[in-house]
């Protein structure tokens, strides 16, 4: 084994190593604090107390059935949506030069806008049910989606273009097997950031009215002081993202194996 | 038989009036030939060679290839390229495809069936001895070795003519020697009409049949000599005099441009 790949073996598993030593840390000062200042539970529970809580709230198929399911469907399909339009829009902005320099004022407009702030018009429009919530979901998420695909048709190498001219290829047979497997890649790094905002906005909606949903739980267990509950409730919420973003990971590794931002170590033959 | 028929072709990419990339370029290059465009960089070699290729449009004057005008439109432009190959500086291979689906490509645009196509490709990935690395992505060979598939890829619907711009420009000298050999190895068994740009002397010699110069401001053709070499050539004929000869005269046209009597046209062979 040479110096160089005991050197990558060590980068890839030493995260498995320090994660759990980290937050083992973090967790032995948070109990420290709580044993030195002799805080409310109300403000700052025991790390005991709320794995007491997780354990109860993961063992609850209620939770998973009603509050994890409603806000899972509220972020896939406000997401799909987000995918149509922002990677529909991105191609025809990528493609037209024109189309890019009308639309572009109006999408900084959108973009600058804090989405969130039309949540309350979204409840008024969509109702309190989970379409508010899946409309909110797709608007947070399309704006990555549409730059991210309008950037990687823009940034087909002429080198591609070339060759794609030479051997003859039409606009059709170009665009199925150039520009869009090379635009694959880009529209992935937007779904990774997409993922993340359409969980936000789902969550986000469920704040502002309803009665499922990971973020209408989290409410409920505020105004009812299950301080321990609701940080359990915050850990459900970060392991659903976690995994939401693992499967976008998993997704780039299948779709792009070849694209840099996948490929582990490179192998060359010189 | 002409297979490329250059005429008057001239080339100028800012507005009317801007200096010209390329003057008034006249070229007749008979089927099978292996010629080089030899000139040092911004002679307007590679324009001219992509305007050949159907990739960049001339200002003026025509280029037909087989008969077929490359500079009209429509079908008889496509009809000229289908039957021209391109080899580019870059290898450009679609980075998520593997050297045996890049090689497909152009069989796919044809519509060639899908066992054909990979028994084609496998031919031609034998004929550039890379039979064994038909599964590796492009990230996984060497640059010698993207190069072999690019000119796979450009041969694999088997066109009358390969255009070849600097194929080997990036590549270490060992490398590009033995690609050399190659190259005359499958020219001599394909017999394919190649136009192959260089900035390299030694390359255009021991390649060509016949060399032909240019020089910048605007581009043009300084001189145009016959390589009068036997084949199958070796590396050990870079060693002798005749290629010596070959190489000083093709120095002195590239320095100092036509010859008082005019190199142009002249196709000297060397005594």
């Amino acid at each position: 084994m040479s110096a160089s790949s005991r050197k990558s073996l060590l980068d890839r598993y030493l995260v498995f190593l320090t994660t759990p030593l980290l937050a083992a840390g973090l967790i032995g000062i948070w109990q420290v604090y709580i044993v030195v200042t002799d805080i409310s539970a109300f403000l700052l529970p025991a790390p005991r107390n709320v794995l007491d809580a997780l354990v109860q709230q993961v063992s609850d198929p209620y939770i998973w059935q009603v509050h994890v399911w409603t806000t899972f469907t509220e972020t896939v399909l406000g997401l799909l949506i987000g995918i149509v339009i922002g990677v529909g829009s991105g191609f025809a902005i990528g493609k037209s030069r024109l189309l890019a320099l009308i639309l572009k004022p109006f999408l900084v407009l959108t973009q600058v806008t804090p989405k969130v702030a039309l949540a309350p018009l979204f409840v008024l429009w969509f109702g309190f049910g989970e379409g508010s919530k899946i409309a909110l979901a797709a608007l947070v998420c399309f704006f990555p989606l549409m730059v991210n695909t309008a950037f990687g048709i823009q940034s087909l190498p002429q080198g591609h273009k070339d060759m794609a001219r030479s051997i003859g290829a039409g606009r059709v047979f170009g665009f199925l097997r150039v520009e869009l497997p090379h635009t694959m890649a880009y529209i992935l790094a937007g779904l990774e950031q997409a993922i993340v905002l359409a969980t936000i906005g789902a969550i986000v909606g469920e704040y502002l009215g309803g009665d499922k949903g990971l973020g209408r739980y989290a409410l409920n267990l505020q105004n009812n002081l299950q301080i321990d509950l609701l940080f359990g409730s915050i850990v459900l919420m970060a392991m659903y993202g976690l995994v939401l973003y693992l499967a976008v990971t998993s997704l780039k590794r299948l779709l792009i194996p070849w694209h840099e931002s996948v490929r582990l170590h490179t192998r060359t033959f010189d | 038989m002409t297979t490329i028929s250059i005429g008057h072709v001239s080339k100028r990419f800012g507005p009317p009036g801007t200096a010209p990339v390329l003057g008034d370029i006249e070229l007749e290059i008979p089927e099978g030939q292996f010629v080089a465009l030899l000139g040092s960089s911004g002679c307007g070699k590679t324009t001219l060679l992509r305007i050949v290729g159907g990739l960049e449009s001339a200002t003026s004057g025509q280029v037909s290839i087989g008969g077929h005008p490359v500079t009209g439109g429509g079908a008889d432009r496509r009809k000229a390229l289908s039957d021209v190959g391109f080899v580019f500086q870059e290898h450009n291979l679609l980075p998520w495809r593997s050297a045996l689906r890049n090689v497909q490509l152009p069989l796919a645009q044809r519509r060639m069936p899908a066992r054909e196509r990979v028994e084609v490709a496998r031919q031609m990935l034998e004929l550039v001895s890379l039979g064994h690395a038909e599964r590796r992505l492009p990230h996984e060979l060497s640059g010698g070795m993207r190069q072999r598939v690019a000119i796979a890829r450009a041969l694999s619907y088997d066109p009358a003519v390969l255009l070849m711009d600097e194929p080997f420009g990036a590549l270490d000298a060992q490398t590009r020697d033995n690609l050399n050999l190659e190259l005359q190895r499958i020219w001599l068994e394909k017999q394919k009409t190649v136009v192959f740009v260089t900035h390299s002397i030694q390359e255009a010699v021991f390649l060509a049949d016949r060399v032909v110069v240019m020089q910048a401001g605007p581009g043009r053709v300084v001189a145009d000599v016959t390589i009068d070499l036997e084949r199958p050539r070796g590396v050990d004929v870079m060693a002798t005099a005749r290629f010596a000869e070959y190489t000083g005269v093709l120095r002195e046209a590239l320095t100092h441009g036509p010859a008082a009597d005019g190199a142009h046209g002249t196709n000297g062979a060397v005594a």
